[in-house]
């Protein structure tokens, strides 16, 4: 074993003095290997789906969890999870999915608050967050609160209960767990603790938007979102002035949750990518050092080249499998 | 190892541009794994080429420095791919 281990990685006689791992015959046959298992896990994913897919750990008990404590660091009041609000969190989630969009608006022009309408919420305040790609709850929350749009939301005064729905999907032919967080609430906000710079902020937000209501008079309201539906999705009407009807949405809160596979695919290719780039730059590494020492001339090209290429790709593997958020 | 860095280091700053321009790409293009796996393709292929005219212009190009160059790269794309492909089956 351990002559082997030395033929593949460190330059000796026996390899011809380079690494047996980067002769051209051993670097096709991973490349061969490579494909060939990316096709294999695409298949099984596709037809056996119970064996390999996408899944997340992420619960609502978790995401309210971890959101409570960042509010309470913030001196702010917990949120309590409301059933109403997770009901349109994954109405919205598998709306997503349906008509395969990732934005706060779908392309027929359903707003974040016909979900929560649809759901039996009747709100004062409203406020969505999302997620996707992510596969842990702490991984989200903390995205969510490392960008002042989101964490303006999460920290925000304006809001009571919260709702959420981590589903996994396809989207734009990719699966992925897409994570939806409604924020709520059902009265005006209280007034801010003078000494919460933030929350006094959000609350001469407030005033503003609550200064210009929507008619109440009007027989099919519309509510409109007084703030741009940019980043960050936060709205204020009078409650009043809600309608019932869902615009024909149908909220599937009976679903059955999609079967959690046996392997999660995202975490083993991730981890088998990370391990085969850290083995061809280990020998990389060891190869260049035992030449230098032993001054043997080669033709061949910079091993550091090669180094920082496949740093780099370490780099990325570990950036695209994180997440986005919206 | 470092003295070869030094003696090369305009070629890695050029290097070094090529890659945080791919990196900032591929962030940028974050969800769109298609697109990021295009991205990383013509990373790699613009690697190759800097690699082959690294070698090119100290006159130490030959056939054999080409396939790896050629090779590593390849390799490269065989990793996001078996990544992309086989974990998030784009």
């Amino acid at each position: 074993m351990q002559d082997f281990l030395h033929h593949l990685f460190l330059p000796h006689i026996s390899n011809n003095y380079r690494a047996k791992l980067l002769h051209r015959k051993s670097i096709l046959v991973v490349i061969a290997v490579l494909f060939f298992a990316g096709f294999s896990f695409s298949a099984i994913r596709t037809n056996l789906p119970s064996v390999l897919g996408t899944f997340s750990d992420i619960s609502s008990e978790q995401l309210l969890l971890l959101t409570n404590q960042k509010r309470q660091e913030n001196g702010l009041s917990p949120l309590l999870l409301n059933q109403q609000l997770s009901n349109a969190a994954a109405g919205k989630a598998n709306d997503m999915f349906a008509q395969n969009y990732w934005a706060h608006n779908a392309p027929d022009g359903k707003t974040p608050w016909v979900f929560i309408k649809a759901a039996g919420y009747n709100y004062v305040y409203a406020g969505e967050n999302l997620a996707r790609g992510f596969t842990s709850a702490p991984d989200v929350v903390n995205a969510w609160m490392a960008s002042p749009e989101h964490r303006k939301n999460m920290l925000s005064t304006n809001y009571q209960s919260v709702g959420y729905a981590a589903e996994t999907g396809k989207l734009n032919g990719e699966d992925t767990v897409l994570v939806v967080e409604m924020l709520g609430s059902t009265a005006l906000a209280a007034a801010p603790a003078p000494t919460n710079q933030l929350a006094s902020k959000t609350q001469q937000e407030v005033a503003s938007t609550t200064s210009s209501p929507v008619p109440t008079s009007s027989p099919t309201p519309a509510p409109t979102p007084t703030i741009e539906p940019a980043k960050k999705q936060q709205e204020a009407v009078p409650a009043s002035s809600l309608g019932n009807s869902a615009g024909g949405l149908v909220l599937d809160a009976n679903k059955t949750p999609n079967p959690k596979p046996l392997i999660n695919s995202a975490t083993l290719s991730s981890n088998v990518s990370k391990g085969v780039v850290a083995l061809f730059i280990l020998a990389l590494i060891l190869d260049m050092i035992v030449i230098e020492r032993r001054r043997v001339v080669r033709l061949v090209g910079h091993n550091m080249d090669h180094v920082f290429f496949l740093t780099l790709t370490l780099l990325l593997i570990t950036l695209i499998v994180k997440g986005a958020i919206n | 190892m470092f003295k070869k860095i030094n003696e090369h280091v305009a070629y890695y700053i050029s290097l070094i541009l090529i890659f945080a321009l791919g990196t900032f790409l591929m962030s940028s293009a974050t969800p769109n794994k298609q697109l990021q796996m295009l991205i990383f393709v013509i990373m790699a292929f613009f690697y190759v080429i800097w690699g082959v005219l690294h070698h090119f212009i100290n006159h130490e190009l030959s056939s054999k420095i080409v396939v790896e160059y050629i090779l590593i790269g390849v390799l490269g794309v065989a990793i996001m791919f078996f990544l992309l492909k086989g974990g998030f089956g784009i």
